[in-house]
């Protein structure tokens, strides 16, 4: 490295000058660097996680088809998560014999699961079902947590599955899961002119369907209460219709009234002690809540438009309805106790159905536009609308409990009848549910244990 | 007509001439624009002179760094710790077979024995007294006198290396003499240099890819963790990352369980050079969901 004098002198100035000023610009960058290296992730690359379910082990030789089915369970409930990639059992180099010892982590590794599930089925004594499992950090090699047991009557054993699900899936997502929960939903049959509509219930993923009333009435919108045992639903049987409260433990059915022109059925409130619903008066319909012990209404909304499908926010502060005021219906915001309400919805085309998440982070909606429905969500302010999903007929967004799905029915143009159909808020994952035969106006449960 | 044209020409003349005189007279400007030297500067050229020293003198033929007198000797890699290198000791028999190039070594064919006995006064003060005490044994010959293999024993001026588990910022060098000089922008002032704003970038780009994030968080939820992570020379993490800060939530053992997974994944990180070990080997990655879509 040599070079002429003069060369030199300019070099050096060049250098002295060149590096005080990139000199600034490398202290302000790597200002943070320098005296605490680190680096800020704010986006990611969302990818279902790979996860290991070998089948759990069976205590006795009479246990294989309860662990073989509580595995099945499990399995089909993360997948339809959209969130877990179950790995193929053929794929599996370690077979689990015990439930006790750490897995060989490498085998696990070396077919890219990220996750296992190890588990056992074993009958007590007095004939109780018990399923123990534990969940493992494949690349960590450590366990997550502590490992869990279930005890449950034998003929309860999907219970048993959806509630490991629920387990794993709030240990890995941080989340609450969904699994262990019902719905109930408007069984449709016949044809479309003679068309018998029931009241049925089942497990989110379809599972063990009940009928809950005859069919000799044309059922609509059912509700659960926050404690999961009753719904509210609307029939029209001779007359106007009624609004009724049933009991979905004892079969008990109890009218809440009559309510002539109501096009929804009256939402709990979350505490469950009291209904919301809008009464029509002449050409208008406000808002009004009911106290379900003592019957009294009290008004809300006293607007000559149409106020419809209240709902309440989580906390019970504020309610959000639906609302022609403004000349189109669109969506308003308003503090429980009655007051000034606010609207927030403001794109093009007609907004209904509004429905609080149970996280009150978004309110989910049906959308009317260029004659198609769309599902969507924006926030409780009216920012961040997206919509999920589009079609000839979307409607009626009902949250799972933790906020994370949204199940709608669909009816596919000129289709022999709805569908019920789930949607992560991500707006991923669109699944089918399967039910009996056509599907509308489901409700989600709360959480059953 | 004519005498248009010699009216028109004669005006002409004077005035040319007259603007000749007084642009003749007029003084230089006394304010002439000064010519900056400007030379590019590569971001090369910028790492290597910024770990010089600026008030270096220029030497023409600068001599590379040396920390001991003694016989060359090649350290044959970078990566192990410095309480791990055997070449700190004087006491090697013979050059490695096969010394790789070093660019701050000139390779010597053969060391010259009387060099090596130089004694280093600031750093082997226990090996200068040995070769004293040699020396008063023995007559003063001319004749090599290399200090005896001797097994490893207690230093205590060796407890600050062993406890330094730094790796080392460049190799140590020998020479036949020591030199502790920096030269203005040596060729082995680049061990110094900074991690690049391309390996950071390649980094932060691999580890976002690599992230799932947990479905919950997204833009709105106001959480954060700051995991830390330590490496091994090829890129690979050294131990699992260790959760050091974060927001109190529910959802922050998800989220940091995450973070951790994608390091854990994505491993080893070969966009980090090694060369620039020192500035990589202990790194905070934060994983904060404030760009997430939904």
């Amino acid at each position: 490295m040599t070079y002429c004098s003069s060369l030199h002198v300019t070099r050096r100035r060049a250098l002295t000058l060149g590096a005080a000023v990139a000199a600034m610009t490398l202290t302000a960058r790597y200002a943070a660097a320098q005296s605490k290296p680190g680096i800020v992730i704010t986006q990611g690359n969302f990818q279902p996680m790979p996860i290991a379910i070998p089948e759990l082990l069976p205590a006795t030789a009479n246990d294989a088809d309860t662990g073989h089915g509580i595995t099945q369970i499990v399995t089909a409930d993360l997948q339809r998560s959209g969130l877990f990639a179950p790995i193929d059992p053929s794929a599996y180099i370690e077979r689990i014999t015990n439930f006790d010892a750490v897995p060989n982590f490498q085998d696990w590794r070396a077919i890219n699961a990220q996750a296992l599930i190890t588990g056992r089925a074993s009958r007590q004594p007095d004939g109780r079902l018990k399923a123990e499992f534990r969940l493992w950090d494949v690349l960590a090699g450590q366990q997550i947590g502590a490992g869990q047991q279930y005890l449950t009557t034998p003929d309860n054993w999907r219970r048993l599955g959806h509630i490991i699900s629920d387990a794993v899936y709030e240990r890995i997502t941080g989340n609450k899961g969904y699994f262990d929960t019902r719905i109930v939903f408007v069984d449709e049959t016949g044809t479309k002119l003679r068309r018998i509509k029931r009241l049925a219930m089942m497990d989110q993923d379809g599972a063990n369907v009940k009928y809950l009333t005859r069919g000799d009435e044309l059922v609509l919108t059912p509700r659960f209460s926050p404690s999961s045992q009753e719904i509210t639903y609307m029939a029209y049987g001779e007359g106007d219709p009624r609004v009724y409260l049933l009991n979905i433990t004892s079969g008990e059915r109890e009218v809440v009234g009559n309510f002539p022109g109501m096009s929804f059925s009256p939402r709990f409130s979350p505490d469950g002690q009291s209904v919301i619903m809008s009464l029509q008066e002449g050409s208008n319909s406000n808002i009004f809540v009911m106290d379900l012990r003592s019957k009294a209404t009290t008004r809300l909304t006293n607007t000559q438009a149409i106020d419809t499908s209240p709902c309440y926010s989580p906390d019970a502060s504020r309610i959000c309805f639906t609302s022609d005021r403004g000349g189109q219906p669109q969506i308003y915001v308003m503090p429980a106790a009655g007051g000034p309400a606010q609207r927030i919805s403001f794109g093009d085309g007609q907004y209904s159905t509004p429905v609080w998440s149970p996280t009150g982070e978004y309110i989910a909606f049906t959308k009317q536009f260029s004659d198609k429905f769309a599902i969507g969500v924006m926030k409780p302010d009216g920012s961040g609308e997206r919509i999920l999903t589009e079609g000839f007929d979307n409607e009626g967004p009902t949250f799972a409990p933790n906020g994370q799905v949204i199940m709608y029915f669909s009816d596919e143009m000129g289709g022999p009848g709805p569908s019920l159909y789930t949607i992560n808020i991500s707006g991923r994952n669109q699944l089918r549910v399967p039910t009996p035969s056509f599907g509308s106006d489901p409700a989600w449960s709360p959480l059953l244990s | 007509m004519r005498s248009d044209w010699v009216i028109s020409g004669s005006v002409h003349a004077v005035l040319m001439t007259l603007a000749l005189i007084s642009l003749a007279n007029s003084k230089p400007s006394d304010d002439p624009v000064n010519q900056v030297p400007v030379q590019i500067v590569t971001d090369n050229d910028l790492s290597r002179a910024a770990l010089g020293q600026r008030n270096a003198p220029h030497i023409d033929k600068p001599k590379p760094l040396a920390d001991k007198a003694d016989q060359l000797k090649q350290v044959d890699q970078v990566a192990p710790k410095v309480a791990d290198k055997p070449a700190i000791t004087t006491s090697s028999p013979a050059p490695m077979p096969q010394p790789k190039p070093q660019p701050q070594q000139k390779p010597q064919p053969k060391p010259d024995p009387k060099t090596a006995q130089k004694p280093d006064k600031k750093k082997d003060d226990f090996k200068a007294d040995k070769i004293a005490d040699l020396l008063k044994k023995t007559d003063p010959p001319k004749a090599e006198n290399k200090p005896k293999p001797k097994t490893p024993q207690y230093d205590p001026n060796q407890i600050a290396q062993l406890l330094d588990h730094r790796d080392p910022q460049r190799q140590v060098a020998t020479a036949d003499a020591p030199n502790n000089q920096a030269g203005l922008g040596v060729p082995n002032a680049a061990s110094n240099a900074q991690l690049s704003q391309s390996e950071i970038d390649a980094l932060r780009e691999r580890i976002r890819d690599c992230w799932s994030p947990p479905p919950g968080i997204n833009s709105n939820t106001n959480i954060y963790v700051s995991l830390r992570v330590l490496f091994k020379p090829d890129g690979s993490l050294a131990q699992t990352p260790v959760l050091v800060a974060g927001t109190a939530s529910p959802l922050g053992p998800a989220l940091a369980e995450s973070g951790t997974r994608a390091l854990l994944m994505c491993q080893p990180f070969k966009m980090l050079r090694p060369e620039h070990y020192a500035q990589w080997k202990d790194i905070t990655v934060d994983f904060n969901p404030r760009d997430l879509s939904n």
